[in-house]
């Protein structure tokens, strides 16, 4: 475990403070450039990865927003929130370019490959069942989804786009997995690797695998065609989110506690760790304390020369990483 | 309602189970036989309960037949009597032989021919102690994991533990695991009473039957196991039982009458014996294998309250409540010659609890006692300004002298140093700052070695063979840990782990292992171990909801004095052959890493391969859809624009009147 003593340096993050409640997401555009805040406060903010400096934030929503992407040539972003509604932004000057109402809250968002779709799901709430909607950009949709696909039971935490975005890749709140063809309604392929809620699921750099969080205390990696489960990594507590290294194998987990043991863990300070674990060997090698919360989103950056976690303390930190990590081996 | 009207006809049986028969008793005449019955009753049923009905039949002339039938107002009472007086001696020549009169009738068709019994089939059990015979001497211990449902058994390899083949079960025990005194034999719950496991494959070695057992104690021989269970019935209603662990066998079975703390029956150091109070009353003192009454009869003490077995002689100690014109008393008593070999008086008393050094060289009596006592309304008596004291029996020396030593804050956590002559204790309440307080039986005095302030501490652990202790702060005190070298009295670490429910020490005082007991807490359960001087080693984290840790006992060294003497002599030369093995042992190790890790790669390689000719193959298709190579970060450099940011470092204000005034 001599491990453990050689990567608690001193990484001084920044911390990006822009929300008054708890960071729901995290996410980079592809040129790593641009950092993507959402939390359950209505206004995401668009900051510079270079010095943590605000570019801006997104005003129209009314309620949570629970998820956000940015389309691969960073010119549009797009968020979902719980006040039944997504919205398409324009990067550059924020403006509220598109809108559509939902029936119920917008629990994930995408963009596809090509960046002329988007795809949301929705919460089962209030006698809507969870959906999943299917959107053409290019035209204003006047609130009408290209297509869309009702999943009749467990209902979808955390979804992505599959490799050329043929199809969806979803997680579920019993642990299940599925490959969903939403053009051609069907279920191609489940797969049952967790045994609680799929909190978050990202895509590896090249789309051909990917890394599930889970709420049964591990994290998992898995490839996109067959869903084939090929290592799995445990902690002690629930998962809240998890990203693959582009650059070094390593895999990042961040993650809380149940809610209803907030209480009796207690406020303990800056305990909240970020993990690393060897994305092959399956040990954890490293921990980066920090956050008062549970850890919500995590994320590392396109050239994996840093990382970004967003927790329940409302706090962004984005770290950059020493000399000592590129260098480091497992003997 | 007629139902109930026929639970009301008298049944039978009910008549029966509340009789004895009480046989043994001299045959006296017409003349005497009043008085006889008299005495009988007097000495031995009255105390017991109500006697319904007494008749001591006689002859034609009126002289008694030499027993005596009586029925009790409850089956409990007759049970009760049956216990106490059986065996009881009524003069030199007389010993009573009390039987249940439902038993009557079974024995009375006894079989008259004797059938010899059936010999039982031998069943190897193999050796039962092959886990000492490990190469490196390496402990096993227990782990109850995945909410309880699932326990293992491993090896104790010091950074990488490894499960003992076939020991992982899937609900091997039903509440929790305990081993035995020696670590002969692990013994698991189950609603049908306890299982025995052992040998090198963990075999089922015995069980014994007690329904809903809750809770159980070994003898310190491990010949004998008592168990209690709550669920008693009318057919059964003895709570306690002892069994003969490797027969299997019920040897006896008792009644519990008054709330107790367990163990109700303490055991002496070879198992010889075994003893109860009945508070206020006496003390009963039992023996084996016969397990019944030594000398045939309870020890009478007027409010005697405790009692306590020394760790190494056949000595027991109890104290007797403070009455009005007594005062209170500690009394050492040797058995079976029931020779009292020490007495101390103590004047002033509230309460007392006795504390035995491991190695039977010092007794520790922890006197409550007061400056004023005052009666409350039902003359239960109240206790102001309690002070405590330490009253130190040296047992080792010709006549036990006792010493004292007072304390005027709360006391609590009194620990003995195994194999050692300190004590320590937390004083103190926790508002105003605990301290832990070290002291040192020395020849003529007893010295106050060291205060420690400050420390939020509940629990004092001291390591099985002494000098090193751990004072932990242990469930709501935030895991605390502090690993104290006492023969300098200095610190030698400082460490956490948060939310500990227990702490426990190896067998052989070299590991120290600090849980988080998913019993108490339902996040983070992980099991830390750590070395004796408080160096982390390594953490048990990859199984699921850590119930329990036990370390496995080992059974006392077979080495004299010494023998140890001369090892400690020659450490150096053991110390070299030891490192060399050491050496050996870590290089194959990582050896045996480095293969695995090699070969995790190479499969990881295959893997990531197979997908990387997906992804080029659909290289085509990804060029299409967003009109340029995106595959890498820097595919479409030629794109590029570049773009020279400037960001102010340091902003700095400078008045232009305050400049140097330039020559014109």
């Amino acid at each position: 475990f001599s491990q453990l003593s050689q990567l608690n340096q001193i990484m001084k993050p920044i911390c990006l403070l822009g929300h008054m409640r708890s960071i729901t997401q995290v996410r980079f555009n592809r040129d790593g450039d641009l950092i993507f805040t959402c939390a359950k406060d209505p206004h995401p903010s668009i900051w510079f990865a270079l010095n943590g400096e605000r570019l801006g934030s997104l005003v129209g929503h009314n309620g949570a927003v629970w998820c956000v992407d940015c389309r691969w040539d960073s010119e549009k972003v797009l968020t979902g929130s719980a006040d039944n509604s997504a919205k398409l932004w324009d990067t550059e000057t924020g403006k509220c370019v598109l809108s559509v109402d939902t029936n119920s809250a917008v629990r994930s968002c995408g963009f596809d490959f090509a960046g002329t779709s988007a795809m949301l799901t929705t919460d089962k709430t209030m006698g809507y069942k969870c959906t999943i909607l299917l959107y053409d950009i290019r035209q204003d949709p006047a609130g009408q989804p290209a297509c869309q696909m009702l999943v009749p039971e467990s209902k979808i935490t955390s979804a992505v786009w599959g490799p050329l975005s043929r199809f969806l890749i979803t997680g579920h709140e019993n642990g299940d997995l599925c490959q969903m063809d939403v053009r051609a309604q069907k279920v191609i392929r489940t797969e049952k690797h967790h045994k609680g809620a799929i909190n978050d699921i990202r895509m590896y750099k090249d789309g051909t695998m990917f890394v599930t969080a889970s709420k049964d205390h591990t994290a998992r990696l898995i490839d996109s065609y067959e869903l084939q489960l090929f290592k799995t990594y445990k902690t002690e507590r629930p998962v809240n989110s998890a990203d693959i290294s582009p650059l070094r194998p390593h895999v990042l987990l961040g993650g809380g506690q149940e809610a209803q043991d907030v209480t009796t863990s207690g406020a303990h300070v800056g305990k909240f760790d970020a993990k690393f674990f060897h994305t092959v060997y399956e040990e954890e090698f490293a921990r980066v304390k920090g956050h008062f919360g549970p850890i919500n989103s995590v994320g590392f950056t396109p050239d994996g020369r840093g990382f970004v976690t967003g927790g329940e303390d409302g706090f962004v930190r984005l770290h950059s990483f020493d000399n000592d990590y590129f260098d480091f081996e497992f003997e | 309602l007629l139902g109930d009207i026929l639970a009301e006809k008298p049944q039978e049986k009910k008549a029966i189970n509340n009789a004895l028969v009480l046989s043994g008793l001299p045959i006296v005449d017409s003349a005497r036989i009043e008085r006889l019955q008299v005495f009988i009753r007097d000495k031995f049923l009255d105390k017991h309960g109500e006697v319904v009905k007494f008749s001591m039949p006689t002859d034609e002339n009126g002289n008694s037949l030499g027993f005596a039938l009586c029925c009790f107002q409850t089956d409990q009472q007759a049970l009760d009597a049956l216990t106490d007086i059986q065996g009881a001696s009524l003069d030199k020549m007389h010993t009573l032989n009390v039987f249940k009169f439902s038993d009557f009738n079974r024995l009375a068709d006894a079989d008259d021919e004797w059938k010899p019994p059936e010999k039982a089939p031998f069943v190897d059990r193999g050796d039962l102690r092959s886990w000492l015979r490990e190469d490196r001497c390496h402990d096993q211990f227990g782990v109850l994991h995945t909410a309880g449902s699932v326990a293992t058994i491993y090896w104790h390899w010091p950074g990488d533990p490894q499960p003992v083949d076939s020991a992982t079960r899937n609900n091997w025990t039903e509440s929790r695991l305990h081993w035995s005194p020696l670590g002969t034999y692990l013994a698991t719950y189950h609603t049908k009473g306890i299982a025995l496991w052992g040998g090198e494959k963990f075999e089922q070695i015995n069980r014994f039957q007690h329904k809903n057992v809750q809770i159980i104690d070994f003898s310190p021989c491990e010949r004998y196991l008592v168990t209690f269970s709550p669920s008693v019935t009318k057919e059964d209603p003895h709570a306690i039982k002892m069994f003969e662990v490797d027969t299997g066998k019920m040897k006896r079975s008792f009644l519990h009458e008054q709330a107790a703390k367990w163990p109700v029956f303490k055991w002496s150091h070879k198992g010889e014996f075994f003893a109860r109070v009945q508070t206020g009353k006496a003390l009963q003192v039992f023996e084996t294998p016969s397990f019944s009454l030594l000398d045939k009869k309870s020890i009478s003490v007027q409010d005697v309250q405790d009692l306590s077995w020394s760790p190494t002689d056949n000595i027991l100690a109890y104290w007797i409540a403070e009455t009005d014109n007594q005062p209170a008393r500690v009394i050492l008593m040797t058995m079976p010659e029931k020779r009292e070999v020490a007495t101390k008086m103590l004047f002033n008393v509230a309460d007392c609890r006795m504390h035995w050094h491991p190695q039977g060289n010092y007794l520790c009596v922890r006197v409550n006692r007061y400056t004023k006592k005052k009666l409350d309304a039902d003359n239960t008596p109240k206790y102001i300004n309690i002070y405590t004291n330490f009253e130190v029996f040296r047992m080792r020396e010709k006549n036990i002298p006792v010493e004292k030593i007072e304390v005027t804050d709360a006391v609590s956590c009194f620990t003995w140093e195994p194999h050692g002559s300190k004590f320590a204790m937390v004083q103190g309440i926790a508002s105003k700052g605990l301290s832990v307080v070290f002291y040192q039986v020395n020849a003529h005095d007893i010295e106050k070695v060291k205060v420690l302030e400050k420390r939020n501490v509940n629990t004092i652990s001291w390591s099985p063979i002494g000098q090193h202790v751990v004072l932990a702060g242990l469930r709501s005190a935030n895991g605390g840990l502090e690993f104290i070298d006492t023969s300098d009295m200095k610190t030698t670490a400082n460490q956490e782990h948060f939310g500990a429910t227990d702490i426990e020490w190896d067998p052989t005082g070299r590991y120290v292992v600090t849980t988080v007991s998913f019993w108490h807490v339902k996040v983070d359960n992980a099991s830390h171990v750590y070395s004796s001087h408080g160096t982390l080693l390594y953490k048990l984290n990859k199984l699921e909801r850590i119930c329990q840790f036990a370390w496995r006992p080992r059974p006392p060294t077979l080495l004299s004095d010494e023998q140890i003497k001369n090892i400690k002599k020659n450490m150096k030369t053991y110390s070299r052959r030891f490192e060399k093995e050491d050496l050996q042992s870590s290089t194959r190790a990582s050896k045996e890493l480095l293969e695995k890790r090699a070969r995790l790669n190479t499969e990881y390689e295959k893997w990531r391969a197979k997908l990387l000719e997906k992804f080029r193959g659909e290289k085509q298709k990804r060029l299409e859809l967003r009109g340029v190579d995106t595959d890498e970060l820097d595919s479409n450099a030629q794109d590029f624009v570049e773009e020279t940011l400037e960001f102010p470092i340091k902003v700095e204000r400078i008045r232009i009147d305050k400049l140097p005034q330039v020559a014109e």
